[in-house]
């Protein structure tokens, strides 16, 4: 790893700024690179898109570590390399200290009990021809030898665990609500005791109160076990309430990290700042007081990033190096790291 | 390139008590029913709310609840054979709607009354340009040459701001970024000056930097011509930024309106106060999340009395009863707002601030 304060706090439950001595993290990426090939022109040959450009990420023990960012900056295919569920261009991956980067076998199939996915639409994850209790059922057969008993004791607690009833147990998903598929799928995600859930969009379907419960059972489950989350949203006060750090994506990179609270209150980066300044705030007489950055310019195609700092075509501040130069990593006072020339 | 500081608008007064004085839009008592496995089941019962001219109205509330359907009803777009409007009212310059003939429905909508919605892919086709897409609504409802509608096409693009409209305007809608949809929708829905724009969940597919250079744009234009917009959305973000006023669907009835500083100061339904308390705050944590216990009611089995009733922190037994025909009815307060609760007398509620 590049050297860095953005080191995961471990066991507390809302960290602080940097830890002196940190364990070794749950769940790490070191200048992970994930490229796709993208069929482009006329004659049908395909250009390179760079959806993840060498990124470092950390997540502690009993950590939920938010991944903020527009739409196409590379949240989801972060989570998914780090699951191993697509193969990296570059770089490495680590679970509990393990590199697990080139896995492939027995092998990768031991360690994917450890990681699990929680998805927007849980109607993707859910096979709809499979009752819940198979559904659920399904990881603890693949990676756990259950008696018979032993299972279906499992599976009740489960469904404790989450809310549900055990009589849920023999029920197809499309006799749930979005907000009870979700918490199945959340069953089935924590069924194997993962050490790291990657929480996709999780709650991003649901209404404000759904998904609240689903929120408040994500932390319970945590409360209960020490599990981590890498949790991918785009709705950033759902951010700021579940999410001890939070890292910011934009055009496949990492541009800011940090301590929620530090943040939010104080972004270092422009674009996390004119990100916070878009949320609209649920008071109209707030909303009015308030100084807001518009940024005009639309997010640049990812297949052919700007030079420089990525953020520079859309920057407020924009200065002459940041069009050719790219920003390094710095510390911020408070805790976490930046990548803009204004904090060089 | 600059950081631009803009406030939202002060609540306008054209439309401050329940739609002003001189509305352009009203809908009153509106009930739909769909056809389902299970009969005609009443979706919509008795929605009225109206709009001032040039004034932005917001219709907020959980997935379900009928912003949608109301929506659709008031543009005449129902699906037809599944759907029936079996009461009420919708009154555009005081020109009555509902049972219009579908012709001349069809001359008022994108002349008079116009629509965006939350996917733009679905309302443009794929297979025209963008530019004679809008030039062709412009023709049909204004006729004129095909030159004259297409520079109209390529003014209105330029409107929106889309760099190099003349250009872009030969462009297929694929060619464009989802936030340039949504502009090239606002350029089509507005390509005819209309009086009213429904813009059902407009900005919900689009990222938030996206959605806030959107809701300025719908904000600019809506002043600059004085056209009335409803604003259909789930967000009382969205809702706190650019509306004046806002009404509060729950299980297919309107539960409040109100201006939105008045609505969000002191809310004078239970509904709205308890989605207001849950919103998480992008200012803090608060704890643990508040939530609504239970779910809202499904069309043919709405709970009796107050539809809130078993969800409700404040129920106590009359409510269950409701009025005197078991429901409860609107109950219109001072300031112009009103709230279908039964102890709205009784209770003070908490706001955001
Ligand atoms: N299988 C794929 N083939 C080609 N390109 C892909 C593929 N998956 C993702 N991409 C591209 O990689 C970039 C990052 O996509 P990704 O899905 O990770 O974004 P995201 O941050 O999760 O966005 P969203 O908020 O919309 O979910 C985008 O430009 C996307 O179009
Ligand atoms: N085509 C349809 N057929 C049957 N029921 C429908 C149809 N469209 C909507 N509904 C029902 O009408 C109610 C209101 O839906 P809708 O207006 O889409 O809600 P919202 O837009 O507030 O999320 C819901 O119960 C929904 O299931
Ligand atoms: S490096 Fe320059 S362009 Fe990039 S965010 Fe900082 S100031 Fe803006
Ligand atoms: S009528 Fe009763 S149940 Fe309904 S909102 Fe008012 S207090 Fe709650
Ligand atoms: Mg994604
Ligand atoms: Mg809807």
């Amino acid at each position: 790893m590049t050297p860095s304060v953005d080191r995961p706090a471990v066991g507390t439950g809302k960290p602080t700024a940097a830890v002196a001595e940190a364990p070794v993290p749950v769940a790490e990426v070191e200048d992970l690179d994930v490229e796709f090939r993208l069929r482009r022109g006329p004659l049908g040959g395909t250009v390179p898109l760079r959806a993840v450009r060498g990124i470092d990420l950390a997540i502690g023990e009993r950590e939920t570590l938010g991944l903020v960012g527009e739409s196409g900056s590379g949240k989801s295919t972060t989570g998914r390399a780090l699951l191993r569920l697509i193969e990296p261009t570059g770089g490495r991956i680590r679970l509990d200290g393990q590199d697990i980067t080139a896995l492939r076998g027995e092998a990768l199939r031991g360690v994917r009990r450890k990681m699990q996915m929680v998805f927007q639409d849980p109607y993707s994850s859910l096979d709809p021809a499979m009752v819940v209790a198979e559904s659920i059922a399904e990881p603890l057969d693949t990676h756990l030898a259950l008696t018979r008993a032993q299972r279906t004791a499992r599976l009740a607690e489960l469904m404790e665990q989450v809310g549900l009833s055990r009589r849920h147990l023999n029920r197809y998903p499309y006799e749930f609500s979005g907000g009870q598929r979700q918490r199945i799928a959340i069953a089935r995600a924590v069924a194997v005791h993962p050490r790291l859930v990657v929480c996709d969009e999780a709650v991003s379907a649901l209404d404000v109160s759904t998904q609240n419960q689903i929120l408040n059972l994500l932390e319970d489950i945590q409360a209960g076990s020490g599990i981590s989350y890498l949790f991918i949203a785009h709705d950033l006060a759902v951010v700021r309430h579940i999410a001890h750090r939070v890292a910011v994506m934009y055009l496949g990179e990492i541009v800011e990290t940090g301590p929620t609270d530090r943040l939010f209150d104080r972004p270092a980066h422009p674009y996390t700042e004119a990100l916070l300044s878009a949320v609209p705030l649920p008071s109209p007489r707030r909303q009015r007081e308030r100084e807001r950055i518009v940024l005009t310019g639309e997010v640049p195609d990812a297949a052919d990033p700007p030079p420089g700092c990525s953020f520079h075509t859309r920057c407020p501040y924009v200065m002459q190096r940041c069009r050719v130069e790219v920003p390094a990593e710095t510390p911020v006072e408070g805790g976490g790291t930046v990548r803009c020339h204004l904090r060089g | 390139m600059t950081p631009a500081s803009t406030g939202a608008p002060a609540p306008s007064t054209a439309g401050g008590a329940a739609g002003g004085t001189d509305p352009v839009l009203v809908v009153e008592d509106l009930e739909v029913r769909f056809a389902t496995d299970g009969g005609w089941l009443t979706v919509l019962d008795g929605v009225s709310f109206s709009v001032g001219r040039g004034e932005t109205v917001g219709i907020v509330g959980e997935s379900g609840s009928g912003k949608t359907v109301t929506s659709l009803s008031v543009l005449g777009l129902l699906p037809p054979h599944s759907s029936r409007i079996t009461r009420g009212s919708v009154r555009l310059d005081g020109v009555e709607l509902v049972g219009m003939a579908r012709r001349k429905l069809e001359a008022v909508r994108g002349d008079d009354i116009s629509m965006i919605f939350q996917e733009p892919m679905t309302s443009l086709n794929p297979a025209f340009k963008v530019g004679d897409q809008i030039a062709e609504v412009v023709r049909r409802h204004r006729g004129g040459s095909w030159r004259s509608a297409t520079a109209r096409a390529v003014e209105v693009l330029d409107e929106v701001g889309i760099p190099d409209a003349a250009r872009r305007a030969r462009s297929f809608p694929h060619e464009f970024s989802g936030g340039m949809r949504q502009r090239v929708m606002i350029a089509m829905a507005m390509a005819c000056r209309p009086k009213v724009i429904i813009a059902d969940e407009p900005t919900t597919a689009l990222d938030v930097t996206i959605q806030a250079q959107v809701l300025d744009l719908m904000r600019t234009m809506s002043r600059e011509h004085g056209t009335a917009v409803v604003f259909v959305t789930h967000d009382l973000g969205v809702v706190a930024d650019i509306c004046d006023r806002a009404v509060v669907m729950y299980a297919g009835q309107v539960v409040e309106q109100a201006v939105v500083d008045d609505l969000y100061h002191r809310p004078r339904h239970p509904y709205t106060a308890a989605l207001m308390t849950a919103m998480p705050q992008l200012t803090g944590r608060s704890g643990r999340l508040a939530t609504i216990p239970g779910r809202t009611p499904a069309p043919g089995s709405m709970p009796a009395g107050c539809r809130f009733h078993p969800r409700c922190a404040h129920a106590v037994d009359r409510c269950v009863d409701g009025d005197a025909d078991g429901r409860v009815e609107i109950r219109e307060l001072a300031g112009g707002r009103s709230s279908r609760c039964l102890r709205v007398h009784e209770l003070t509620l908490e706001g955001t601030e």
